[in-house]
């Protein structure tokens, strides 16, 4: 079912049985678009009917063969034989039964609705003397076929990814969860995009209360036109003054389908290959599908090598800074020695130098990304290499600099969530500002200011280091390690446990406040 | 309201009651004997820590602060509970104040003290303004990685091959003498005696009930780690040089080196301190801003964060003219202090003894 939308115009229109008068409001109203066209007939010489549709977003076969021709052809008889019995209601069954080869079907009073179906690509078949009008659906416009995803890629695990069409999106679900208990609600929002929403779920295992919530903040969006989950994620999220990103994004069916298991809310957006799942924690950010695909001790030790490589692109850097402006003597002597070596002739202070390098590295990255794919990958490989043999000769810079640099790089690229790793990267910054304002101590200051900020994220009243803080060993198997299928709690029993540890208790009582 | 589970309380009482003589020692006065004169104070500590305990639990719903009015009486009372956050203000000061000691001279020599103490007080704040419920869950992720760290010194020292158990015998040479002098009473007032400030925020906790065996079970695990500690550093150094260092759990990381390859790690024994340092800190605070929200009966306790913060910075700052003084202080003023002695031995004997009789008055007549 489609919602009722608010439009920018009220009509003051309302439809009549005169097709010629209802056909001149449309006119008004889609003044000037060309890619609205209005179709007038005569059905047998009885009755004038019209059909009102958006070329380019239906199937002009369908239209030609499976609406116009029947009603064209149709036997005159069929309008006449009942004579004076002959009402609204034989009329649209005669229409539904005997006259139109379509699957969906239905009948709309308001002018609002009318005009809503047909911007959506549905045709309007007005007919004269019914006071109502027909959405046929015979929507078809070119898509984008079903592609490998482009930033979730992995070597053992589908293919598939999402694409821009909402519906075959929710086909790519479906086909992995054949069961009712998959639900799907419509919601639309965006004022003139009015783009369609649709909330997914598991019946049966989500809590409601987070369905709800969903549900009442996509409620709340008010905003001209939503053109990217972005949008979305930053109007329904808890805390939008936070580096940290508070949903999942994935462009994965499989990915969606295994957080639906887990209890989550899926958010599928028209127009975007991009679905958000919540709540969204930050282990789970550092988690991919392939996972669960691979056999368990090496993805255990992949889950805790990304853990070295949070730390890295967080601190290298910073600690490279910290160690040779101010605890020199913390780095064994013959490794200092060759430090410093390197380091004679370059005239910046570390901090300098290494800013001058990370700033180099990010706009290199951010390059490969703009430019066109094949020359992307050049620049980035070509310029790394170039720039960085190229000043450490000049004296600009210090080799091992230009190890710890591109270390940080490699480790950034680690990151299954290029949104978290994004965060990470320009929380190096500040991070390397107070290592070189206080070494070592400035370092654990920060770090301490960066927990505490965390700690204070809530991801759909969710905290969002679960389960490390608050603590739940039960849910620790699967954030360090990647325990195997039989050791993880079943199904029944994680649910049970996942009541007794609620973790929508914190919503509850927002709620009931 | 805030809730802390069991597990949040455990993690903030070990790290707080561990605390700082992470670095500074404890019981260096026993020689060779304080690992032991350590052990009995934990003994005699925990008693008292579990005295604190009862009180709150024969007094439920309020606030350890609030018992004194509602038990001796507004008149009485009040003064008494006053003098608490005052307490607590004043050994935050000197928390403060121990880093300004420490970390400018051994790992930022040039940085000017307040600016440290500055950035130390700007994360607290931050801190104080998020609530103890952050700070649990902070505790929670951190307490596993000290653990961890120091794990991995204690092997590193045994590796660097500077371990000597001859040097903890001849046990009891000099007598009990020199134990009971440590013992009492600056052993039972340090870690133990100060947990008073974590009374204010046990009425956080989900289960109250457990907070009794939750205090005695961290405090337990602070004494025998502080005790292990101890005797570790006593083998590594012998008893002169233990006694005589301002930092002997400092010198200990230093004593660290392997192969020569991993040597002088000194900075991330400060940089542990810092954080439990902090952490003290941040409980005494906590204890402060939560007893004045009390006594003055305001509904919001954020309006104290800013003014007590500075009070902290101010008093650390300027506190002691220097190290020595700073710590002889410790040493020999604040254990024979009649205030400090009053508020964590004398005041809450008798306010226990008081709760209790009157709790069990009620039950009977009801």
């Amino acid at each position: 079912m489609v919602q009722k939308i608010q439009l920018e115009h009220h009509y003051d229109y309302i439809l009549s049985s005169d097709v010629s008068e209802d056909l001149a409001h449309f006119k008004t109203i889609f003044d000037n678009c060309i890619d609205i066209k209005f179709r007038e007939f005569v059905i047998h010489g009885a009755r004038k009917g019209a059909l009102v549709f958006l070329s380019g977003l239906v199937n002009i076969q369908t239209i030609d063969f499976e609406i116009m021709k029947p009603l064209v052809e149709s036997d005159e008889r069929l309008f006449q034989d009942s004579g004076s019995g002959f009402n609204d209601d034989s009329m649209k069954h005669l229409i539904e039964n005997r006259l139109l080869f379509s699957s969906q079907l239905s009948w709309f009073d308001e002018f609002s609705d009318v005009v809503e179906h047909i911007l959506s690509g549905n045709v309007a078949f007005l007919i004269d003397g019914l006071k109502q009008v027909l959405i046929i659906n015979a929507k078809h416009w070119d898509k984008r076929a079903v592609d490998e995803p482009a930033t979730e890629a992995v070597i053992r695990g589908p293919r598939e990814g999402f694409q821009e069409t909402i519906s075959t999106n929710i086909s790519l679900i479906r086909r992995r969860l054949k069961t009712p208990q998959l639900k799907m609600e419509d919601m639309i929002a965006g004022r003139l995009s009015n783009t369609q929403i649709v909330i997914t779920y598991l019946d049966g295992i989500v809590d409601k209360k987070l369905v709800d919530e969903v549900k009442k903040r996509i409620g709340k969006i008010k905003i001209d036109a939503i053109l990217e989950s972005g949008y979305v994620e930053e109007l329904i999220e808890d805390n939008s003054f936070s580096l940290f990103p508070q949903v999942l994004i994935t462009e994965r069916p499989d990915r969606v389908v295994g957080n639906l298991l887990e209890g989550k809310v899926g958010i599928i957006i028209d127009n975007t290959p991009f679905v958000i799942i919540v709540p969204g924690t930050f282990f789970q950010l550092l988690q991919s599908p392939e996972d669960y695909y691979q056999r368990y001790f090496i993805a255990s030790a992949i889950r805790m090598l990304r853990f070295f490589a949070v730390l890295f692109s967080l601190l290298l850097p910073s600690l490279y800074i910290a160690l040779t402006t101010y605890h020199q003597e913390m780095i064994p002597t013959m490794l200092l020695i060759s430090i410093a070596a390197s380091r004679e002739t370059v005239p910046f202070p570390a901090f300098i130098e290494a800013l001058v390098m990370e700033i180099a590295f990010e706009s290199l990255r951010e390059a490969g990304v703009r430019l066109p794919r094949p020359v992307g990958q050049a620049v980035s490989i070509v310029g790394g290499l170039v720039i960085g043999q190229a000043a450490v000769e000049a004296g600009i810079v210090s080799s091992p600099l230009v190890i710890v640099v591109s270390m940080t790089g490699i480790a950034s690229f680690i990151f299954p969530s290029f949104q978290l790793g994004l965060a990470f990267r320009l929380l190096r910054f500040p991070m390397m500002v107070a290592a070189a304002t206080f070494g070592l101590y400035g370092i654990l200051m920060m770090l301490l200011l960066l927990l505490i900020h965390m700690l204070r994220l809530h991801s759909f009243g969710v905290p969002y280091l679960t389960p490390m803080a608050p603590l739940r060993i039960s849910g620790l198997k699967d954030v360090i390690i990647r325990a195997n299928w039989p050791k993880q709690s079943s199904h029944a029993e994680e649910l049970k446990s996942q009541r007794y540890h609620n973790p929508f208790k914190r919503l509850r009582q927002r709620q009931n406040r | 309201m805030e809730i802390i589970s069991r597990h949040q309380l455990l993690t903030i009482s070990i790290i707080y009651q561990i605390g700082t003589t992470i670095i500074f020692g404890f019981a260096a006065g026993a020689g060779r004997d304080s690992w032991l004169a350590v052990l009995i104070s934990t003994f005699f500590g925990t008693a008292v820590v579990w005295i604190y305990t009862r009180i709150t639990h024969f007094n439920p719903g309020l606030t350890y602060i609030e018992c004194y009015p509602a038990q001796f009486g507004k008149v009485l009372g009040t003064p008494i509970a006053w003098m608490h956050p005052l307490l607590f203000l004043y050994i935050s000061g000197r928390i403060v104040a121990d880093i300004k000691n420490l970390v400018p001279t051994t790992i930022l020599p040039g940085t000017p003290p307040w600016v440290i103490l500055l950035f130390f007080m700007l994360v607290i704040s931050y801190g104080l303004y998020s609530g103890i419920e952050v700070m649990g869950k902070l505790t929670e992720i951190i307490l596993p990685i000290i653990l961890l760290i120091y794990l991995l010194e204690v092997i590193l020292i045994f590796s660097s091959g500077v371990v000597h158990f001859d040097n903890l015998a001849p046990l009891l040479d000099k007598g009990w003498g020199r134990i009971w002098e440590v013992v009492w009473p600056l052993g039972i007032i340090q870690s133990f005696g100060e947990s008073l400030a974590l009374a204010l925020v046990w009425t956080s906790m989900n289960e109250r009930k457990s907070v009794g065996r939750t205090m005695i079970i961290s405090s337990l695990f602070a004494g025998v780690f502080i005790s292990f500690t101890d005797a570790l550093a006593v083998s590594v150094f012998g008893e002169e040089i233990f006694k005589r260092a301002t930092y002997p759990m400092y010198a200990l990381i230093q004593a660290i080196s392997v192969s020569d390859f991993i040597t002088q790690l000194d900075a991330t024994g400060v940089i542990y301190f810092c954080f439990m340092a902090f952490l003290k800190t941040y409980i005494y605070l906590f204890a402060t801003i939560r007893s004045l929200q009390k006594l003055t009966y305001s509904k919001s306790s954020r309006i104290y964060i800013f003014p007590v913060v500075i009070i902290a910075l101010f008093l650390g700052l300027t506190m002691a003219p220097n190290v020595v003084e700073h710590i002889a202080v410790v040493q020999k003023v604040i254990p024979y202090n009649p205030i400090y002695l009053s508020l964590m031995f004398v005041f809450p004997i008798l306010l226990f003894v008081v709760s209790w009789i009157r709790n069990k008055i009620s039950t009977a007549t009801s």
